[in-house]
């Protein structure tokens, strides 16, 4: 008898044991311990809701940047390329056979708003490569997703699709989903003083993210991740598979150590319907003793 | 009036004609008549065997006037005698000059006789003398049998003498009181007097290894290295496992983690293939390495063939692991019960009457038992621990001295099921349930015949079925099942003691049935996709025939003492990719001394791609076979009785081989791979006699692979220096002890030099470096064992420590990373691992 050569399980489990075994690891995907890119949501231009765009339509990618404690939102030149998504089973995101548009600006944090018209093609998504550089603009080069920043940072590298075969709306996220220990979380504007803040006293906290249905069209997955820049989440994400009926996730927090005037820290909800929608929320708590 | 008689090259073949009615004429009437007289006779061949009397076949053969047979006729024989069929058949080419009527030719009817002259068989002799070891001393009474069956005791003088043997290979056990009984093999020729020299020794002490000692004749390939005896289940760290101790021989690379197979001289996994009594098997080692899948004490001996193997092994590149198992023991009931930490199994084995015996085992796993509830956490539940288990069953049946009839069963099964609980903070992809199992079942049917005169033949029928069954969430999820059927059937026909032929077909028929929804397989050789997220699904519903066919055929040349040439050639076809290949091999063997013998040989060698590689639509159907060229060169010397060193060189050049595209693009997979392996191994062995034996083993090698149009880079399991070393020790009083050492440099990989956000999946794409530019810290591992063994009157008691990497070495392999690549750590293999148990032994 021979080796069963047809996709065995061993090829990819021997990974997947690798990377699930590393779970106790820091740091974890969901501290925001530096100036990060946390999600990309696409908007047609008139029709914020809708995630998918045709060839020649106009639209614009918002790119969530979040930051560490206490840290303004930095100034971010910005720079960007499309092309169509490349073939292969295990295609890294470069634009090889050179970009279709491109585009470049400057955006003040916490959502950098690129507008796009996308590029006359055949292909069922649209790649689009972003380099940002914290005040300064960066030089992206697109064949190798490569980029450089005239003041010497570290650029920050990040991609993300365009469906535009398949039609897909935006999730939603009520204002009313995101809750730390029982209480709506209300939004704050950046900036605002702790004591305007939720109050959160003690160490030991729940948030939890209320899945609704009408946040999902038929047959989607949706994910939440969950990011703090202060403290330790449980975990960074939480599923709502196909087919099962929506119910709250709730993640344990332990905030940090606070001190009497209590430390604001930002919460970011990211929710993602695994076919290019997105919507997120930032909320920011004030941690207490 | 007869005709004269005619005798051609002092064969028995007369020519007595009567032509009564044509001769009468001819005094009657002048001129007289002329008959027609034989110019042409070729040898008429006797299909009699054995012994048989002389006999004459009378035919009338009538002839045209151009002197040519028309027809040909026995007389006086019944319908289908094979003496008158064959004189029929000679005679029809026999050449006349035309009978003559004044000087005219005309037709003519003549009669001719045939004689088959009496036959008389070509026996062989057989003699020798048996000496004691140490003394030199003739030993008489020791008793001397054949495998015919036949038996005699020596002479004061030592000296033993068989006659009228059949000519061929046989197997001589020479035994004595108070000395360890050896097994001789040899190859008698006919008409002749073959001589042997059989030295037997004083055991030690009752407490010595190796009750019987085997002398193999020269093998067909360059290098095979063979565990048998002892060295099958005494090696520490493998738990008495002796395709564990495989890693320990020269030219073999160190596991992978994970893998359920071992690198043979820098081939791909791949490229090898364990074979179980010819078959192919589908895993080596159960849940990546814990154990085999056969139990060590149903073994006869586990071959290495690390390149340049026999034209009987074929379809792989790279190297081969033969397993074989042994008949049942026919002197009684006997059992074996092992209870360990990891895994428990029983063996037993019994006569049936005088020609039948049988033997089964079946051994399961025990780790589920610990792991179950150890192990269980808030992010992982283990809802079903690695449980394997295995069993094999040997049938056989003799009828008679010639014949042997075997029915092998065995198979296997691997299972483990994880939940996780919630999505990994690295890549959400990795959440819900994870399921996967390997069974697989194989029979065996074989039939082995000696005939008269030496020729063997060995027909083994095997039938298999192996199912697997994956899944994880969304990541993927497949069954397949592979119906197999193999025809083996081997000849060997010793035309002469300088030339034996071996030919045989190897015919491989294959059914895939079975579908596939996912991420695709990663490669098998170098970088491995990490992310999951951001990958492509893909899709496959297949049910395929696959026929690979293929014959061969060796020639066993002896030109003169001491040298023996084969040369070898191997035809395959394979309809899949609807091509064939033949591949020409050659390996010689010169004895220089009795001590000393010289090596080489250099083959082609043709790889059958993976069948997931060329099925479409998840394969490029325009892939076609690998091909390689294997070479090897060597020196082994006996150094005394006991030990034995060797050297060898070798080399492997890989052209076409299968790689994957970059980025996954279709097609998929290309067929422009290059690959080559250079380098050398020395081993120095200890059989196992008296209380030690070991072996300690070096092997420097580079293993680079090219894909077109790049440079070459190294192979993936590059291992440049690996040393073994193992040995063990009987202290006495039961105790045995021993240590397993193991270093080898690490493995190439391909640095992580960045990454970048993907914010469709929330997870981060890996950059990459130069390929395979750095390396991992070297391996290094002893293995140790203890065991007390208790003996009483009709059974035995062990108890063992077997301690695997005893120094907790954390031998990296590879590492895990953080969520954005920026932070790295080390991913260490198994730390250490001690395992007690008990052995019971009937």
């Amino acid at each position: 008898m021979k080796r069963v050569a047809l996709p065995k399980a061993l090829g990819w489990l021997a990974p997947i044991l690798a990377v699930a075994a590393c779970d106790d690891f820091p740091p974890k995907g969901w501290f925001v311990d530096r100036t990060r890119i946390l999600g990309a949501r696409v908007e047609a231009a008139g029709d914020p809701d809708r995630a998918s765009l045709a060839a020649g339509e106009r639209g614009t990618i918002g790119w969530l940047v979040a930051t560490t404690a206490g840290t303004p939102a930095p100034r971010l030149g910005w720079s960007f390329a499309t092309c169509a998504r490349p073939a292969g089973n295990f295609a890294e995101p470069r634009c090889e056979e050179g970009a279709l548009s491109s585009g470049r600006g400057t955006a003040d944090a916490p959502v950098v708003a690129m507008p796009f018209e996308v590029p006359p093609t055949n292909a069922d998504e649209l790649l689009v490569i972003a380099a940002f550089c914290p005040d300064a603009p960066p030089e992206l080069e697109p064949r190798a997703f490569d980029a450089r920043c005239s003041n010497g940072v570290m650029p920050l590298l990040a991609s993300t699709l365009v469906a535009l075969r398949t039609p897909n709306k935006n999730p939603r996220i009520a204002d009313d989903a995101v809750r730390v220990d029982g209480a709506v979380i209300p939004p704050a504007a950046p900036g605002t003083p702790c004591a305007s803040l939720t109050p959160v006293r003690g160490l030991e906290h729940t948030f939890f993210f209320r899945f609704e249905e009408a946040q999902r069209e038929p047959d989607e997955t949706l994910t939440v991740s969950q990011f703090v820049n202060g403290g330790d989440l449980d975990r960074q994400y939480s599923v709502l598979e196909k087919g099962a009926a929506p119910s709250d996730a709730d993640v344990r927090w332990n905030a940090p150590t606070a001190s009497a005037a209590g430390v604001p820290v930002d919460v970011h909800f990211v929710l993602r319907d695994g076919r290019g929608g997105l919507a997120f929320a930032r909320r920011t708590v004030c941690a207490l003793p | 009036m007869t005709t004269p008689c005619l005798v051609p090259k002092g064969r028995a073949l007369a020519l007595c004609a009567a032509l009564a009615l044509v001769a009468g004429r001819a005094v009657a009437q002048e001129p007289a008549l002329v008959p027609p007289s034989l110019v042409r006779a070729d040898a008429v061949s006797d299909p009699r065997a054995g012994a048989a009397p002389r006999e004459s076949v009378d035919l009338e053969i009538d002839i045209d006037k151009e002197g040519a047979v028309l027809a040909v006729r026995a007389v006086g024989r019944p319908e289908g005698d094979p003496l008158a069929t064959a004189a029929i058949a000679a005679a029809k080419s026999f050449v006349f000059s035309p009978a003559t009527r004044d000087g005219a030719p005309v037709p003519a009817r003549v009669r001719h006789a045939v004689v088959f002259e009496e036959r008389v068989p070509v026996t062989a002799s057989f003699g020798g003398t048996i000496t004691d070891r140490e003394k030199g001393a003739p030993i008489a009474g020791a008793e001397v049998v054949l495998s015919t069956g036949a038996r005699t005791t020596t002479g004061a003088d030592g000296k033993f003498r068989f006659d009228k043997l059949a000519p061929g290979p046989v197997r001589i056990t020479v035994s004595a009181e108070g000395r360890v009984t050896q097994v001789v093999e040899e190859t008698l020729g006919g008409g002749e007097l073959t001589e042997t020299k059989v030295q037997l020794e004083e055991p030690a002490d009752p407490e010595a290894f190796g009750a019987t000692a085997r002398i193999d004749p020269p093998p067909r390939e360059t290098t095979r290295r063979s565990l048998s005896g002892d060295e099958l289940f005494r090696m520490p760290g493998t738990r008495g496992d002796p395709l564990k101790a495989v890693q320990l021989m020269p030219g073999v690379g160190r596991q992978a983690f994970g893998s359920n197979s071992v690198v043979l001289r820098g081939a791909n996994l791949y490229d090898s293939q364990v074979f179980a009594e010819g078959a192919p098997v589908p895993l080596l080692y159960h849940f990546g390495g814990l154990s085999s899948f056969v139990h060590a004490r149903a073994l006869e001996a586990v071959d290495v063939y690390p390149s340049n193997f026999s034209t009987r092994y074929g379809r792989k590149l790279g190297g081969v692991i033969d397993v074989r198992l042994r008949d049942p023991r026919t002197d009684g009931l006997h059992g074996v019960l092992d209870l360990s930490l990891i895994d428990s199994s029983l063996l037993v084995e019994a006569p049936v009457g005088d020609k039948l015996s049988v033997l089964g085992t079946f051994r399961r796993s025990n780790i589920d038992a610990v792991l179950n509830s150890a192990q269980n956490t808030a992010d992982l539940n283990i809802t079903s621990a690695p449980v394997y288990w295995d069993y094999q069953s040997v049938v056989v049946f003799k009828p008679s001295d010639d014949d042997k009839i075997r029915l092998l069963a065995f198979g296997s099964r691997d299972r483990l099921a994880l939940l996780f609980k919630k999505p990994n903070d690295v890549d959400p992809s990795i959440r819900g349930a994870l399921e996967q199992s390997l069974e697989f079942h194989n029979v065996q049917l074989g039939w082995k015949h000696r005939f008269r005169g030496g020729a063997e033949q060995s027909t083994e029928f095997t039938y298999g079925r192996t199912d697997t069954s994956e899944g994880f969430g969304n990541v993927g999820a497949g069954k397949f099942g592979l119906d197999t059927l193999q025809l083996r059937s081997e000849w060997t026909v010793p035309v002469s003691p300088a030339i034996r032929i071996v030919g045989g077909v190897d015919v491989l028929s294959s059914r895939i049935n079975g579908q596939y929804q996912g991420i695709a397989q990663p490669a098998d050789e170098g970088d491995t996709p990490i992310g999951i997220s951001g990958q492509r699904t893909i899709s496959i519903k297949a049910v395929e025939w696959i026929q690979q066919p293929a014959a061969y055929l060796e020639v066993g040349m002896r030109p003169f003492d001491g040298l023996l040439i084969t040369p070898g050639v191997r035809a395959d076809y394979n309809d899949f990719v609807n091509e064939g290949s033949i591949d020409p091999r050659l390996s010689a063997r010169l004895e220089l001394d009795a001590d000393t013998a010289l090596k080489g040989g250099v083959g082609r060698y043709t790889g059958h791609p993976q069948e997931s590689r060329v099925i479409s639509p998840i394969g490029n159907p325009a892939i076609g076979l690998a091909h390689s060229t294997h070479a090897t060169v060597g020196i082994e010397r006996a150094l005394g009785e006991r030990a034995s060193f060797s050297v060898e060189g070798f080399a492997r050049w890989m052209s076409d081989m299968v790689r994957p595209t970059p980025g996954g693009r279709p097609p998929f997979y290309l067929d422009d791979q290059d690959g080559r392996v250079f380098g050398g191994e020395a081993l120095l062995r200890l059989k196992p006699s008296g209380r030690f034996f070991g072996f300690v083993s070096y092997t420097l090698m580079r293993s680079e692979r090219r894909d077109a149009g790049d440079s070459w880079r190294l192979f993936d399991r590059d291992t440049p220096h690996m040393v073994s070393s193992a040995g063990v020790v009987r202290l006495g009083r039961g105790w045995e002890t021993g240590a397993a050492f193991r270093f080898t440099s690490g493995t190439p990989y391909t640095p992580i030099i960045g990454s970048s956000y993907d914010a469709r999946t929330d997870t981060y794409v890996a950059r990459r470096g130069a390929p395979m530019s750095d390396r991992n810290p070297p391996y290094v591992r002893l293995d140790m064992r203890l065991e007390k063994k208790w003996t009483f009157s009709a059974w035995a008691l062990a108890a063992y420590l077997d301690v695997q990497n005893v120094l907790n070495s954390p031998n990296r392999e590879g590492f895990a990373y953080n969520y954005d690549y920026s932070q790295r750590y080390g991913s260490s293999t198994l730390p250490i691992l001690p395992s007690l148990g008990i052995r019971g032994e009937l």
